[in-house]
């Protein structure tokens, strides 16, 4: 980097020091100082079974609806990258729509579909499929729905964007090198997406770290997420216990994504590291 | 490494997009083992005929022979070519000796024999100490090797190549020209290359095939090509020339033309008009000296051709002084060296 570079990245820096390591430091300040030095907010996180098993569960919940939303969204990108180009702008904003909505009202719309006296209960109930109204709302099923239908645009556009810097010359040298269709998406198409797959799994595994309203709205008690644990605690005042578990949590997501690079980056290419 | 080679044939091969088409009715046959180069302006439909002939496009009309069968069903991994493409295409996750054994593992090869001819191919292209670098670590020249040696590696009876020099700068083209003369008379393959740069078409090929919009207008030798252009457009794509209208050269030369233009190549005029010769009086212009010859254009004095101005190239004599610009000069050609040509 020569020192012009260095200058210009200045701004950035200084944006992500107010916009991320100041809050940072005054949600840490927050937990160890109560107003002395103490651990006491973290010995009760780590000393109380309940709390953990919701810590575990939230990061369960986040694994499993960000790889959902990949075993969704990938097909589906690759599917819109590979129609003709007039018609793709178009299926994206098909998948964007959704978005419009805030996640309060797309929630409040799950409880509509998925409630006791709700349209698909109606539905089956009127074709005769079923005698009484089935249990799906208050489900860990219904959080696991809900979440993945919001989080999957985001999925779907992670993976379109990266699928677009894939050289398609590449499919047809390895078609004329003698591999069929199947064998050139498995060997080049694959593997060189893999990265934006990567990139969409840890922004789809962090939203959902912090999600609590569709927890709250459509899952059972046991549903619950570290993210409505820290609301409760804000609502009871309990600022600092509040800010040792968002730190636990911000902590264990470094240190989890940390990890995924770091195994990533042994098998993981970039489709521009080639370039001419 | 001796191989196959097989010989190739466009049927009437016609190829559109809406009302327009970038091929039009090409008929062309390649002998096995032939160089055959497919030249032309860019948008002139040389890539789509390598394309249709790779089976990555569809032809509209018409059918395309390799070994004297048609392969318009088949998908391009059933078709057994090689091709060499413009940007490379190397697949960048892949260290270079698996880009090379790419075509051998999707045909089944075992280890061993996967080994051998990766080494033989990269050992082809001079590149043996390479096989473990990634194509991100290899410079422009390298890589077009890497692609060469992929496309070879199986063997394949027809070897396609998309404008594979044009990335390269001009050294490297030049070395790469003769690497690939080369490879081609190691291995005899039918190759069919295709470039927009007439000097790559007249240095390497055993013959051109001209395509202007679509459409084929000449195919010949490099020599005959460049001597007996048939039409305007050849004349002009290939080297330079003077096309003189019918009206002007009856006129200056007394003689009947047998179409609409005259050429004359500018090294076929000279300052010593033989008997029998035709002559042109006029005015020098612009002289340049480059070493062993001497350029000029020649402004024609006189009532028709008046103001039509003829480049010339005569090669530098010591003793039959250039007159100087602006003098009035005499220059001569002889009836041989006119090309009659069409439109
Ligand atoms: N997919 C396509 N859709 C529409 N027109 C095309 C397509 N591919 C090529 N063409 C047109 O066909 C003509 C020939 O193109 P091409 O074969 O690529 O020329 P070249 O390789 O000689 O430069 C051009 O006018 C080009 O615009
Ligand atoms: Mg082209």
């Amino acid at each position: 980097m020569t020192l012009s570079q260095k200058w210009t990245v200045l701004p950035a820096l200084a944006l992500a020091l107010v916009m991320f390591a100041v809050p940072v430091a005054l949600v840490l300040r927050e937990a160890l100082f109560d107003p002395g030095w103490t651990l006491v907010h973290f010995e009760r996180f780590f000393g109380r079974p309940v709390f953990q098993n919701v810590f575990r569960n939230t990061l369960m919940v986040a694994g499993i609806v960000a790889t959902a939303c990949l075993l969704i969204g990938y097909p589906m990108a690759l599917y819109i990258v590979t129609r003709p180009a007039r018609w793709r702008p178009l299926l994206l904003f098909l998948v964007l729509v959704p978005m419009w909505m805030s996640i309060l009202v797309r929630t409040y719309a799950w409880m509509v579909v998925l409630g006791r006296e709700g349209v698909i209960n109606h539905a089956l109930l009127a074709l005769g499929l079923i005698e009484a109204p089935l249990q799906m709302l208050y489900t860990s099923g219904a959080v696991y729905v809900a979440m993945v239908q919001i989080l999957l645009p985001i999925m779907v556009v992670t993976c379109y964007s990266a699928m677009t810097e894939i050289d398609m010359g590449l499919i047809r040298a390895a078609r004329v090198c003698g591999a069929g269709p199947v064998r050139a998406f498995r060997q080049v198409f694959l593997p060189l997406s893999l990265e934006g797959v990567l990139t969409g799994w840890s922004v789809i595994f962090i939203l959902s770290l912090g999600f609590f309203i569709v927890p709250a709205l459509l899952g059972g008690r046991r549903d619950a997420l570290l993210g409505n644990m820290i609301v409760t605690q804000v609502a009871q005042t309990n600022w600092g216990f509040a800010a040792a578990m968002a730190i636990v949590l911000l902590a264990a997501t470094i240190v989890l994504l940390a990890l995924v690079r770091l195994l990533a980056a042994r098998f993981i290419h970039s489709p521009r590291e080639g370039g001419v | 490494m001796l191989q196959h080679n097989a010989p190739l044939s466009f049927q009437a091969v016609t190829k559109r997009y809406g009302d327009a088409s970038a091929l039009e009715g090409l008929t062309l046959d390649v002998k096995a083992g032939e160089f055959l180069t497919l030249l032309g302006p860019s948008g002139s439909g040389k890539t789509t005929a390598l394309n249709i002939l790779a089976g990555f496009t569809q032809a509209s009309e018409g059918e395309v022979y390799i070994d004297d069968r048609p392969v318009g069903a088949l998908p391009p991994e059933r078709r057994n070519v090689g091709m060499v493409f413009q940007n490379f295409a190397l697949f960048p996750h892949m260290s270079v000796f698996d880009n090379v054994a790419f075509p051998l593992r999707m045909r089944k090869a075992t280890r061993a024999l996967t080994r051998e001819k990766v080494g033989a191919a990269l050992e082809t292209v001079h590149l043996s100490g390479m096989a473990d670098r990634k194509p991100a670590a290899l410079s422009g020249g390298q890589r077009q090797r890497v692609a060469l040696a992929r496309a070879i590696v199986a063997a394949p009876p027809v070897l396609l190549m998309d404008e594979c020099l044009s990335a390269l700068d001009l050294k490297l083209r030049e070395e790469m020209r003769d690497e690939i003369r080369r490879i081609h008379g190691t291995l005899g393959t039918t190759v069919i290359f295709v470039t927009h740069d007439q000097s790559e078409a007249l240095s390497l090929s055993d013959r051109v095939a001209l395509l202007n919009d679509g459409r084929l207008c000449q195919v010949d030798h490099p020599q005959a090509i460049y001597d007996r252009p048939a039409t305007r457009f050849v004349a002009d794509f290939i080297g330079r020339t003077n096309i003189i209208a019918r009206e002007a050269f009856e006129h200056l030369s007394g003689q009947p033309l047998g179409g609409p233009y005259a050429s004359i190549r500018p090294e076929r005029l000279h300052f010593t008009p033989q008997p029998g010769d035709i002559r042109l009086t006029g005015t020098i212009e612009d002289l340049t000296f480059l070493g062993a010859s001497i350029e000029g254009r020649l402004r024609l004095s006189g009532g028709q051709t008046g103001g039509q101005v003829l480049r010339f190239a005569v090669p530098r004599s010591i003793n039959a002084a250039c007159p100087d610009p602006g003098q009035e000069a005499v220059m001569g050609c002889a009836p041989a060296d006119i090309v009659t040509l069409n439109d």
